[in-house]
């Protein structure tokens, strides 16, 4: 919901779920160091409670865009921030911003979300076909492991052709088998 | 180097990857291989940069202003050779540098005690305040997740058992190979597989020639070469700068000094041999706080921090008298890798950056098999596979929410020194041994200044801000 300024009141995204897990493992581990000694319990009780803090505050800005000009210091950047004076403009480095699909497609905000909620989905298919992949090696040999889950994931998230799949999946296996059987003589 | 071919992927990545090959290996080889790997990723960042446009790693972006505009002349292999050369160069200057600063280490040790540990631990992770891309809160709010994590497991000075929930694996704590291999290979493949298409956005057209005229444009602007090593030594030694300043700043001073500085970004050759020889350079600066005192000056000395100690090492000011030996490898490897890495690079640059082009989605599964089979490989245990899934997402949604990886990493790396050393002066001193120790206090004094820095220099810009308007 807008305010006079045009800003959403209440913004409720993915940061501002990812703020309330963290803020969540803070406090469990702050609650859960109370029933070790008083020495053991000091360092990770101070940290939890201070993170949980920082990341209450880091929520607040999170969840309500207005707060943020009452609390600027948590915008405030490290020294780095300016560091590329001498960088032309449109040049980013990599890993220098978090820039995504979505930011480079000029999606307007309303547009981002399902988009969003689409990419959330995709990454939740690719971290339960390494969950499978992890199932796999617990129960087979991780030559079976690994060619199952390169050729199921190519095939059906990558959606690119069996044989294409298949060639893949025999290509890795190779290279694995020379990698750790055959140089490293690794006993896995 | 093929990692530094691959945007995205760097030093850090390498290093997580091959941590679990170095397991049960010689220590002077592990350390063989993962120098070996870590001193090639610069120059092979520049292969990408030169041909199109697309830096393999962030320390290599200056690289690109005049660097692509010679591809796009066609004097690609011109640019290569220059860049191969003063990388070259430039690290076996950063090698001599180290060579001449580290016996100071065997003075220092003598010198420090458990205050000067907790301090150097300290100064370590005030770090986080000078790294921190972005918001600096977010990066402190990372510091806490890393050092928290830190005190899982057993905890000899007090003889407890924390944050372990009933599994025997979580006793030793979070290991950090998986660990790391989750934060940055399992962590960027996700993205790479999440963002699609190819690494590569333009294509160079195969053509690489005039390799020579680039090795000999070094020795004409030997001077610049000489200035930009030391700059980039200079920005090494300093922790927390790195890579991708030392580039810049290198860039920089090379356009500053020129009297035609409207030449570069023109595809200038200048501006090619100015940044490779300050990345390269920077790397055997980077070394010493790493080496001498402990400190990981960059995301990539964290990891190399971290393998020092898995392979049993202890990096600070007791590994030049324990181990000097180790120290000669780490840096006739460091000066070896350079040299055969740019020899690599000159023969087969063309054939090497066509891994940029292999669409993401069939890189990432490949890539997500060697983490994920990497961190099995060490123990053999279920739980390491796991643990780096783990750190893989929850490095993706720092990733894409802001939050700095790197801290996570020095305060995983530094956590368990800072705890000990920390109940250790106080059972020894009290908390007054904190600052009765003159280098104690000196270090305390640097750590204050390096955390408050960022602020005194916004509340600077405000009030010039507010004096103009």
């Amino acid at each position: 919901m807008p305010n006079k300024k045009g800003e959403k009141r209440i913004t409720l995204n993915d940061a501002v779920l990812f703020d309330l897990i963290i803020m969540s493992f803070f406090l469990l581990l702050a609650v859960v160091s109370l029933d070790y000694n008083p020495r053991a319990r000091s360092i990770p009780l101070a940290l939890g409670i201070v993170g949980s803090v920082m990341m209450f505050l880091q929520f607040l800005v999170d969840v309500l865009p207005s707060v943020r000009s009452k609390l600027r210091f948590i915008s405030q950047s490290g020294l780095l921030a300016g560091e590329s004076k001498f960088q032309p403009k449109g040049l980013v480095p990599p890993g220098a911003e978090a820039v995504t699909e979505l930011d480079q497609a000029g999606l307007s905000s309303d547009e981002k979300e399902p988009a969003k909620v689409v990419e959330w989905w995709r990454l939740t298919r690719v971290i339960l076909w390494l969950v499978g992949f992890i199932v796999l090696l617990a129960f087979t040999h991780y030559l079976i492991a690994v060619g199952a889950f390169v050729i199921s994931v190519t095939k059906v998230e990558a959606k690119e052709s069996w044989k294409r799949a298949i060639a893949l999946g025999i290509c890795v296996n190779i290279g694995f088998y020379l990698l750790f059987e055959v140089i490293l003589q690794a006993q896995l | 180097m093929l990692f530094g071919i691959l945007p995205g992927l760097g030093g850090p990545q390498v290093l997580a990857l091959l941590l679990p090959i170095t397991y049960g290996m010689d220590v002077n080889l592990a350390i063989v291989l993962l120098v070996g790997a870590m001193s090639s990723i610069a120059f092979g960042g520049s292969i990408p940069a030169i041909l199109i446009n697309t830096p393999g790693t962030g320390q290599s972006a200056a690289t690109c202003f005049d660097g692509f505009p010679l591809a796009q002349q066609g004097k690609a292999g011109m640019a290569i050779g220059a860049a191969a050369t003063a990388s070259c160069l430039g690290a076996i200057f950063g090698a001599l540098v180290l060579t001449m600063i580290l016996p100071i280490g065997r003075w220092v040790v003598l010198a420090f005690s458990y205050p000067e540990y907790f301090m150097l631990a300290l100064m370590g992770l005030s770090v986080i305040a000078v790294v921190s891309r972005g918001s600096l809160w977010k990066g402190l709010i990372a510091a806490c997740l890393g050092l928290i994590l830190s005190t899982m497991g057993y905890d000899p000075v007090t003889g407890s058992v924390r944050f372990t929930f009933g599994s025997d694996y979580l006793w030793d704590g979070i290991r950090l190979m998986p660990a790391f291999i989750g934060l940055f290979a399992v962590g960027e493949s996700l993205d790479l597989f999440l963002k699609r298409g190819k690494i590569a956005q333009i294509d160079y057209g195969g053509k690489i020639g005039g390799v020579t005229e680039g090795i000999m444009a070094v020795f004409r602007h030997f001077g610049l070469f000489l200035r930009c090593s030391i700059v980039g030594v200079l920005v090494g030694i300093i922790p927390g700068v790195g890579g991708a300043v030392s580039n810049f700043l290198a860039y920089g001073h090379a356009v500053q000094v020129s009297k035609d500085p409207e030449r570069f970004g023109t595809g200038d050759i200048r501006g090619v041999i100015a940044p490779e020889a300050g990345n390269d350079a920077k790397d055997g600066g980077a070394l010493v706080p790493t080496l001498i005192f402990g400190i990981p000056g960059s995301l990539e000395m964290a990891v190399f921090l971290g393998a020092l100690i898995l392979l049993g090492l202890e990096p600070g000011p007791r590994l030049m008298l324990d181990n000097p030996e180790v120290v000669l490898v780490l840096i006739y490897t460091l000066v070896a890798g350079n040299i055969l890495v740019a020899l690599i690079g000159l023969f087969g640059a063309g054939f090497l950056v066509k891994i940029t082009y292999i669409p993401t989605h069939l890189l990432a599964p490949v890539i997500f098999m060697l983490a994920l089979m990497g961190a099995y490989l060490s123990h053999g245990m279920l739980a390491d596979v796991i643990v780096a899934l783990i750190f893989g997402v929850l490095a993706f949604a720092m990733k894409r929410f802001d939050f700095s990886r790197i801290a996570v990493v020095i305060a995983i790396v530094l956590g368990g020194l800072a705890q000990k050393t920390f109940h250790q002066t106080l059972m020894l001193w009290g908390f007054k041994g904190f600052f009765i120790r003159p280098i104690s206090l000196g270090l305390f004094i640097i750590t204050v200044a390096m955390v408050l820095i960022p602020y005194g220099r916004t509340m600077l810009l405000r009030r010039k801000t507010s004096n103009a308007a």
